[in-house]
């Protein structure tokens, strides 16, 4: 117990130490041509610049004489540059782009132009929306592969702590070979995801590639795989394996965020995996052996409750990591989803209690059906509590659900010879306290840090020297990201703004560009 | 009218600070100096950091000035920043300098707002009859203060039109 204990904090320190990578939703940061450009020449390029490296999953280009598939160059500044046939005629052009983002998560969107004249309306609809059945068919398949955990790597910890037992029963080795086919499935579902493809997808090598070269998945395998094998091998590797299996779920998207993220999430499903993992041990003991199994009940009841605290302990410190609000509980998706996996935990801890505090002195009077009834109840509410699990783990978190909604307000690209810059005024209203966020960047796309900041808002045909111009430092919030709050831009019309950066101790930039405010 | 009042109130302070402005600039003495000269260059700095006094003058060399030797100050401590230059030179006697100054720092000293001081070094100017050096000069106060003259005009346009231009000179062909 006591080296079990000690290889789980060796576990848990390895992996604070090792370096994280926050990984999140791409967001696509600005386009050239901007979308609705009208040009009076093709250009030779189309250039999408996101916030992070992505791995370009489809891009084509729709016109009226067709669509054309495209290939992409992507580097790793978040830039993906798309060459443009060279022979471009006339008319409205929709490129429509399908990129995969660090966590896994596929994005999609559009970006329209028109050379010469044309109409963009007469080009239909945006493009190929991400397919959502494979979405839900990994979802089933993590269900599976926590199942399988659950009762497989579960009921390995099971046998070697609470029964000392040197025989592993045969719905264990069920479990464990139902973990390893979900897990390798769920890879297969990734790439069909990513490449938004028909149900045969899983027979396709090209997919399976895409999935593993992926870079995240195959971690998770190795987890499971090694885990197996240790877990076949005598009682003190056991632990060993079993604790490497239940490691594999937090490798999935959402949760390796960090290391913290990570380790308290292997915590939390190895807790689960030794508490969900003795129901069915248990009921089996209680059926075969009746008040001869309350010893062994009473010493799993022992470790339950830590168990429990530490499972709730390990969730309290995900839910915040992820939420920066009690509110988002209720109004973003991800919130929902952990209010509905909490109902039933609650549902599980309120029948846990009941077998503790009703079923088990029942048992010790000879009576074992109430305990068996109880633990049974138990199990339904755990597989229900798992497919819960497997719904929030593929929902994305607030924070990334924020960089996804549509943005309001106004935006301006600047372009300049040494730098971009992409000024954000939100909501862009006249009267109304407005936020402004400054992006900017050096033409290769890394993120531009200048020493100091000032925008100049000048209003619609204010001069210079007037006391109506607005000059206000923006603070970085970071690298490459300025912000200024609580900007009043009293005036509908054009407004003139002049960005002047510090770019070292003797060099200074401004770059201008201009803000329509609308009249209210 | 009270409206009238307020405009001459405003259009006198907007003046004076634009009088200021106009007085309070870091130049050089020289307006011009002949390309591949050596020359000395005077920084004149009649203001501190709005009202502060300034305790440190740091000047940036521009490129294809050399052999800059700078003036010691009584009460400053001069410090001269070396670099090595993009491209070597040779030295005149068979040999190529790879290091030049590239920044010249005047610190630790007390210049009052209301005084007036001269800081001075020389080099041989760069080559390029026909065109701007610019020196651009930051001065730093107490309190993390600064004035920086480094804005430099875009092409075809010039420096009276900015708010803090860096000093220039203007270098000419050697008659």
């Amino acid at each position: 117990m006591r080296a079990f204990v000690l290889f789980c904090c060796g576990l848990v320190g390895l992996l604070l130490v090792l370096p994280g990578q926050a990984r999140a939703h791409a967001v696509l940061l600005h386009t050239q041509p901007v979308d609705g450009d009208v040009l009076a020449q093709a250009p030779a390029e189309v250039m999408l610049h996101f916030n992070e490296p992505v791995t370009p999953l489809g891009l084509d280009l729709l016109g009226a004489s067709g669509v054309q598939a495209l290939t992409a160059n992507a580097n790793s500044n978040g830039m993906v540059h798309m060459p443009l046939p060279a022979d471009l005629l006339q008319g409205a052009y929709l490129l429509r782009w399908r990129v995969m983002s660090e966590d896994g998560h596929p994005i999609a969107g559009a970006v329209g132009f028109v050379v010469g004249q044309g109409d963009l309306a007469s080009l239909g609809a945006v493009g190929p929306a991400v397919n959502a059945a494979w979405g839900a068919g990994k979802q089933a398949l993590a269900w599976l592969r926590d199942l399988g955990l659950m009762v497989g790597a579960g009921g390995v910890l099971f046998v070697t702590v609470f029964a000392n037992g040197r025989r592993l029963p045969r719905p264990v080795w069920a479990g464990l070979a139902l973990a390893i086919v979900a897990g390798l499935l769920y890879i297969g579902a990734q790439g069909a995801l990513m490449a938004n493809a028909g149900p045969l997808a899983l027979f396709d090598g090209k997919i399976w590639s895409m999935a593993l070269a992926e870079g995240q998945l195959w971690p998770m395998m190795l987890a499971l795989l090694a885990g197996l094998c240790l877990s076949l091998a005598g009682p003190k590797l056991r632990i060993v394996g079993a604790a490497l299996m239940l490691l594999s779920p937090a490798f999935a998207g959402h949760a390796a965020v960090s290391p913290i993220s990570f380790a308290l999430l292997f915590v939390h499903v190895l807790l689960a995996g030794l508490w969900l993992g003795a129901l069915m041990p248990l009921a089996q003991a209680v059926r075969a052996q009746g008040p001869g199994a309350l010893p062994l009940v009473q010493r799993f009841s022992r470790l339950a409750l830590p168990a429990v605290l530490g499972l709730l302990a390990m969730g309290v410190g995900l839910a915040a990591l992820r939420f920066s609000a009690p509110a988002e509980l209720i109004n973003s998706a991800h919130g929902r989803a952990l209010l509905l996996k909490l109902a039933l935990v609650a549902c599980l801890l309120g029948l846990a209690l009941w077998n503790r505090r009703v079923a088990t002195p029942a048992l010790a009077a000879g009576r074992r059906h109430l305990l068996l009834r109880g633990i049974g109840l138990e199990v339904v509410v755990a597989v229900l509590l798992l497919l819960a699990t497997a719904r929030l783990s593929h929902t994305p978190p607030p924070a990334a659900e924020a960089a996804m909604a549509p943005r309001t307000g106004l935006e301006q690209m600047i372009h300049d010879p040494r730098l971009h810059a992409v000024l954000r005024v939100q909501p862009g209203l006249p009267t109304v306290s407005n936020s402004v966020e400054l992006l900017l960047m050096r033409p290769d796309g890394q993120p531009l840090t200048p020493l100091e900041a000032e925008i100049q808002f000048v209003p619609p045909g204010a001069s210079d020297g007037d006391q109506a111009v607005l000059t206000r430092p923006a603070t970085a919030v970071a690298p490459g990201r300025y912000a200024l709050n609580a900007l009043a831009l009293p005036v509908p019309g054009l407004w003139q703004v002049r960005v002047k950066l510090l770019l070292d101790a003797y060099t200074s930039r401004t770059v201008t560009t201009e803000l329509d405010i609308p009249a209210r | 009218m009270v409206l009238s009042y307020r405009l001459l109130g405003g259009l006198a302070i907007v003046g004076s600070l634009l009088a200021f402005g106009a007085q309070a600039h870091v130049t050089i003495e020289a307006k011009e100096a002949v390309a591949g000269s050596t020359q000395k260059i005077v920084l004149r700095v009649p203001h501190g950091c709005e009202g502060k006094p300034t305790n440190v003058v740091r000047v940036k060399i521009p490129e294809g000035m050399l052999s800059v030797k700078s003036q010691p100050k009584a009460g400053w401590t001069l410090t001269q920043i070396k670099a090595p230059l993009a491209t070597p030179v040779s030295d005149g006697h068979g040999g190529s300098i790879t290091e030049g100054v590239t920044e010249v720092v005047w610190s630790g000293g007390e210049l009052l707002d209301d005084q007036y001081d001269e800081f001075v070094l020389r080099g041989a100017m760069p080559k390029t009859p026909d065109t701007l050096v610019y020196f651009p000069v930051v001065q730093e106060c107490p309190g993390g203060a600064t004035a920086r003259w480094i804005e430099i005009p875009e092409a075809g346009k010039s420096s009276h039109d900015l708010k803090m231009p860096a000093p220039a000179v203007k270098l000419v062909a050697p008659k």
